[in-house]
């Protein structure tokens, strides 16, 4: 049964509930899907880190990431397809759920991937202002200036909002292609139909589930060396260098618990642009059938009274 | 045989009034009033058809645009990928 419009909070509700009743379901198709990609990338840092890697290994590196992001569409592609199915009280076994996402592979993966180069342009096209903020606000520095400081800040924070707004407004895409049978092009238009007016439910739904596998992450850091100090008191015997390894510290450590927390929050977040473009549908044909009322004629058509209906009985 | 006054839809029905679009006799039953509006249920639906097909956008293009797609997708996230490393090579 599809829901009512639904608040930022219900949306992350739904999908959080979803995930709960369903989660082998989520489990084999959008945690499956995204696993390569996620190892991939911790994997990456990892070698980054320890191999020194050159130009061209770093080339080949992101080129086997960009095949990688191919299950990933298809797993979301599935995640959603079984969404629809659920709502529409018609449930999809997993299996048949990859053969819908599988047949539109390529859509998908052309949808999936051009809102995932604007995002992570837009994470670089953000991250070059504020650096520039924080080399002018060091003392120390050789660019040392707080006018600069303060205007690189404004500028990053601009940059920010705007690429936000810009990749929220067409975050619907993939779900759109993935249950409506559309092209690339023609998915992120009906996404930007969808969220007129909306953008800011959309960058705020965004930035909360950021928020949320920001506080997954860290507590999944805190909580390994926790684990390790219980099992030294429970066991007596002592974990030094697995301490020392898996700290704050440790580029790959980091990585791959970011990988993990990731993954813990994939269900969430592609349920939760399922559940948003089920909302933004209701909500478009709502103000379609609005919009359809107000151009018709205001004249009473059927006054209920045949006198005033312009005949008599 | 329906009458002047019966509904278009139900002939054994007396209409209560007249659509202003398609200016037929209709029953209570066959209108429908929304937001202080009355409407003909058959000419609503016809509208609604309308508009689905004049805001349904266009669906994808053929083999050829689907194939540069991909390779487009795949050649702009293995640039994007390959920024990433070589910055995070240049932090770690």
């Amino acid at each position: 049964m599809r829901p009512g419009p639904l608040t930022v909070l219900g949306i992350v509700d739904h999908a959080v509930e979803t995930a709960r009743r369903h989660p082998k379901f989520v489990a084999s198709t959008i945690v499956a899907g995204s696993l390569p990609l996620a190892m991939g990338a911790a994997a990456g840092v990892h070698l980054l880190r320890t191999q020194d890697l050159d130009a061209l290994g770093t080339l080949a590196g992101a080129a086997a990431l960009a095949l990688l992001t191919l299950p990933r569409a298809l797993g979301w592609g599935a995640g959603v397809v079984g969404l629809q199915g659920l709502l529409d009280d018609a449930p999809v076994p997993p299996p048949a759920a990859w053969r819908a996402a599988w047949a539109r592979g390529p859509q998908l993966f052309v949808t999936h991937a051009r809102p995932l180069v604007w995002s992570l342009f837009a994470f670089l096209a953000t991250v070059g202002p504020l650096t520039i903020a924080g080399l002018s606000a060091n003392p120390q520095s050789f660019f040392a200036s707080t006018g600069m400081a303060i205007v690189a800040s404004l500028m990053g924070a601009l940059v920010a909002v705007f690429a936000t707004a810009f990749v929220c407004r067409r975050v619907l895409a993939l779900p759109i292609a993935a249950t409506g049978a559309l092209g690339a092009s023609a998915a992120v238009k009906r996404s930007l139909e969808l969220v007129r007016g909306q953008t800011i439910r959309a960058v705020s739904l965004q930035t909360y589930l950021g928020g949320l596998q920001l506080i997954v992450w860290f507590t999944l850091n805190q909580s390994i060396p926790w684990a390790l100090e219980f099992a030294e008191i429970l066991t007596g015997h002592t974990f030094l260098e697995l301490k020392g390894a898996l700290s704050y510290g440790d580029p790959s450590y980091l990585a791959f618990t970011g990988a993990i927390a990731f993954l813990i929050m994939e269900p969430v977040r592609c349920l939760s642009i399922g559940y948003f473009h089920q909302d933004g549908e209701t909500r478009r044909s709502g103000a379609d059938l609005k919009a359809q009322l107000e151009r018709m004629p205001s004249s009473p058509a059927a006054a209920l009274q045949p006198e005033e209906a312009g005949w008599r009985g | 045989m329906p009458s002047a006054l019966s509904c278009t839809n139900h002939p054994d029905r007396l209409a209560s009034a007249r659509c202003p679009t398609c200016s037929r006799p209709i029953c209570s039953e066959c209108t429908i009033k929304i937001e202080g509006i009355n409407v003909c249920s058959d000419c609503l639906k016809a509208r609604a058809r309308k508009e689905e097909s004049r805001v349904r956008p266009r669906r994808s293009g053929g083999p050829l645009g689907t194939a540069i797609a991909v390779v487009g997708g795949f050649l702009g996230l293995t640039a994007v990928y390959f920024l990433y490393g070589m910055l995070l090579a240049s932090i770690l």
